[in-house]
């Protein structure tokens, strides 16, 4: 997956380069070729012609951000030639970018193909915006032998009578035998008897389009990589050992992350639907699928409750509900940690451990979430009551809603002042009517208490060590400015992993303590000594005594940092004494479940590897290779 | 006052976060509600005057259509009236609107002439409006359905969706006058009962 993902950002990286040098020349003298695939859009709309837009370096971003969606490598085909897609939806609005900039970006990016044998999928549909007669003639007249040449195939999905004309008019008079090349597709099935079709990051105009035309996208060899549907164990292994959660959890959360924290109603609203089962097919089909493409992280939370209610043995099937019925009562009192040790030690235990890292993984989400209700509006009342429902499916739906009901929420009516509502007493409410509803809202308000450090070999593991030296080098991490250099780190990682909002660098902050290393290996859930739940509040590395005091002396566990320092010191504390590990790569953590472990080395080392490769070696020459 | 009571259970149903317990809260309560809280369930009663006969519209507010699909069916075949809601400053809760529809028609097989209402919520905020009143018109006639362009934070047409509602249910079941049935025997909300009776 990587490999081509980066291969993609080298080449455009060099496609900006080779633009900036030439694109002075092009606009003057369209000299240079032009692929004629861009021949074919229909002329109905004669825009204006940004002929003489300004060229600022507002434009070259802007064109740089259209071009990754608008022309990008899918691996290679079935002969094992490059093939290259693009997508005319992606076309972009003629007023905010110059078009011949962007024709001499594609054109210096098809220059990194025709060198050799290439094939071509154009996802002609869904386009609202179309280039001028000017631009497209330009374009056509731009037209080489060498980009005709190597080109094998041409796909052309989704045409329009008049995309055919044209295209038949202009292939006979001008190269029957670049005609003879181009082959018209109706459906993303049949697109998929011609190129391995799961490898093409599908736009989601295209799907949209696509469902004009069929009601389901089948593939010639039915290649379930299923997701939906199928038990956890099986993904994951019963107890995790099969590398990580589910491939569409990992992004929908991680997409999530990047975007969506801030969104209005998150987990509450709904996305597009049609949109949403496309995706989730994607996924059944071990499609590619980029979240990032779709935009909406409605899609995305959406797509995770999908999943979870689509398991088909619910996280808490119907044997759990006694025990969850059984915890005490959940109050607002920070110091109570009777319920909050009950969840850790008795109820999730119960559970099958693939389950307990799924639910770590969601809860740490929710938990971030909820810090941000004050813009996205799902405070973790909110939140417990439109996911609980998914966690649950038992015979009874009936039942099922009394158990996620969430008694003592913010009052619905303005008769019952919302202060008191979520603080009743406790003691009026007897015992065994917990609610899964109150546990899940525990959980994400109490995350850093009730779930442990997990660890994660799946991901990418250099959060902790950036972290950890930052935090060494810049002081002990009881100063109380938690406000990290958060910033600046993340304008200068743009890749997905280091992309995270300044709590999470509050949480990295107080990651380390200073603690000598070999205190404890990695633990399992509720395994730490019960004798520190006594006298401490809930801290999953009760071995620190430092940890104590901090604990002690702010009872308030609403704020990030209080929250949040508990389970991460696991990680530094497995992770042994080497603290003075880069911090090159990344900072932040999105993928803080993990104990920074001897892996963190290993695969630092092997990212960076990996990252600074191109810039000793220019990679253009090898592309043309790949396939000779 | 008699021993006659035309009882009727309404169930509302729509994408999450469109408004529907605003809609309801406005209509069974007469206020606006302002607090950004999802629904698990919530029931309510109104007692309503219609041509001089007592009935009583028992509303059951749901959570949205992403929650509980699986007591969508519950909900559907217990109710005798639907109340569709959707907001208008969000198109692609029309979809929902239509699986729903959908939904509603395989339960109820062919019987003719469910009484079914489109609500389209968030009036009031015109200026983020995504469903233009030729949508609307369009899907009106295509589905055969009345909608209503309602808010009910500016308490626009807001009855007007529930006695049209209560209307058709009246044309559809004339001759049942039902007694009041005991409605405790689903202990469906926990502790807190938030009944409204008018």
């Amino acid at each position: 997956m990587s490999g081509p993902l980066t291969l993609k950002q080298r080449l455009h990286a060099l496609s900006t380069n080779i633009a900036n040098a030439a694109s002075g020349d092009q606009l003057n003298s369209p000299k240079s070729p032009g692929p004629r695939i861009r021949a074919f859009f229909s002329p109905n709309a004669n825009r204006r012609q940004p002929e003489s837009g300004p060229e600022t370096v507002n434009s070259q971003d802007r064109v740089q951000e259209v071009m990754t969606k608008l022309i990008f490598q899918a691996g290679v085909d079935y002969e094992t030639r490059p093939m290259v897609v693009m997508n005319a939806s992606a076309l972009p609005d003629p007023r905010e970018v110059n078009y011949d900039l962007l024709l001499a970006r594609i054109l210096s990016y098809l220059n990194l193909y025709v060198e050799s044998d290439y094939s071509v999928v154009f996802f002609a549909a869904g386009g609202r915006h179309t280039p001028g007669w000017n631009w497209v003639w330009k374009a056509y007249r731009s037209l080489s032998r060498k980009y005709r040449k190597n080109l094998k195939q041409l796909y052309i999905i989704h045409s329009n009578f008049f995309t055919k004309m044209l295209f038949s008019l202009a292939g006979a008079i001008i190269s029957p035998k670049f005609f003879r090349k181009i082959t018209y597709i109706d459906t993303l099935s049949e697109l998929a008897y011609h190129v391995p079709l799961t490898q093409i990051d599908i736009p989601p105009a295209v799907y949209q389009e696509n469902l004009k035309h069929e009601k389901q996208i089948n593939l010639p060899v039915p290649q379930r990589a299923n997701l939906f549907g199928v038990p956890l164990d099986e993904l994951m292994g019963f107890n995790g050992e099969k590398g990580g959660i589910p491939r569409v959890v990992k992004d929908c959360i991680q997409f999530l992350r990047n975007t969506g924290m801030q969104e209005e109603g998150l987990f509450r609203r709904s996305p597009n639907s049609a949109l949403l089962k496309q995706v989730k097919e994607a996924y059944d089909r071990g499609h590619v699928v980029s979240l990032d493409t779709f935009g909406d992280p409605h899609l995305a939370a959406v797509l995770l409750k999908k999943y979870l209610r689509d398991l088909p043995e619910p996280l808490f099937p119907e044997n759990t509900y006694p025990l969850v019925r059984k915890c005490p009562m959940p109050t607002n009192d920070p110091a109570d940690v009777s319920s909050v040790i009950y969840i850790r030690e008795t109820l999730l235990l119960e559970l099958p451990h693939c389950s307990y890292i799924l639910l770590n993984h969601v809860f740490h989400l929710l938990h971030e979430v909820s810090l941000r209700s004050a813009s996205n509006r799902m405070d973790a009342h909110n939140l417990a009551v439109v996911i609980s429902p998914n966690l649950v499916a038992g015979s009874n739906p009936l039942r099922d809603v009394t158990l996620c009901a969430i008694p003592g929420g913010p009052a619905l009516y303005p008769a019952q002042p919302p202060s008191n509502a979520s603080s009743s007493n406790p003691a009026a409410l007897t015992e065994g009517k917990t609610t899964l509803g109150l546990v899940v809202k525990l959980c994400i308000q109490r995350y850093y208490e009730i779930f442990d450090d997990l660890p994660d070999r799946t991901e990418v593991l250099s959060q902790y060590a950036s972290a950890e030296a930052t935090v060494l080098a810049s002081g002990s991490w009881s100063s109380t400015s938690p406000s990290f250099p958060s910033s600046p780190f993340r304008d200068s990682h743009p890749n997905r992993d280091s992309m995270h909002e300044d709590d999470e660098d509050i949480d990295d902050a107080m990651l380390v303590m200073p603690i000598g290393p070999g205190t404890s290996g990695n633990r399992l859930p509720g395994a730490s000594a019960p004798t520190s739940w006594n006298h401490i509040t809930p801290s999953s590395s009760a071995n620190f005594g430092t940890v104590r005091g901090r604990y002690k002396s702010t009872p308030s566990r609403d704020a990030a940092q209080s929250v949040s320092t508990s389970s991460p010191t696991n990680g530094n504390a497995v992770g042994n004494g080497g603290t003075s590990r880069r911090g090159s790569i990344a900072i932040g953590r999105g993928t803080t479940r993990k104990s920074a472990g001897a892996g963190v080395t290993a695969t630092g080392i092997t990212a960076e590897g990996f990252f600074s490769a191109p810039g000793n070696a220019p990679p253009v020459p090898l592309l043309p290779r790949i396939d000779k | 006052m008699a021993d006659l009571v035309y009882e009727y259970s309404v169930v509302v149903l729509g994408a999450g976060g469109v408004g529907k317990s605003a809609l309801v809260v406005r209509y069974a309560q007469g206020q606006f509600l302002s607090d950004y809280n999802p629904t698990i369930e919530e029931q309510y009663r109104c007692d309503v005057q219609l041509e001089g006969k007592n009935c009583v519209l028992d509303i059951m507010d749901t959570a949205g259509a992403e929650q509980f699909t699986a007591l969508n069916e519950v909900y559907i075949k217990r109710a005798r009236g639907f109340v569709l809601v959707f907001s208008l400053t969000q198109e692609n809760t029309l979809q929902d609107i239509d699986n729903i529809r959908q939904q509603i028609q395989m339960i109820k097989g062919q019987e003719a002439n469910i009484p079914i209402v489109v609500v389209g919520t968030k009036m009031d905020l015109a200026r983020e409006r995504e469903v233009t009143r030729d949508t609307i018109k369009e899907l009106a006639s295509k589905w055969g359905l009345p909608f209503y362009e309602t808010s009910a934070k500016n308490n626009w047409h807001v009855t007007d969706v529930f006695h049209d509602l209560l209307d058709q249910m009246r044309r559809r079941y004339p001759d049942e006058p039902l007694k009041r049935r005991k409605q405790k025997k689903k202990t469906l909300k926990g502790p807190k009962h938030r009944c409204i009776i008018m």
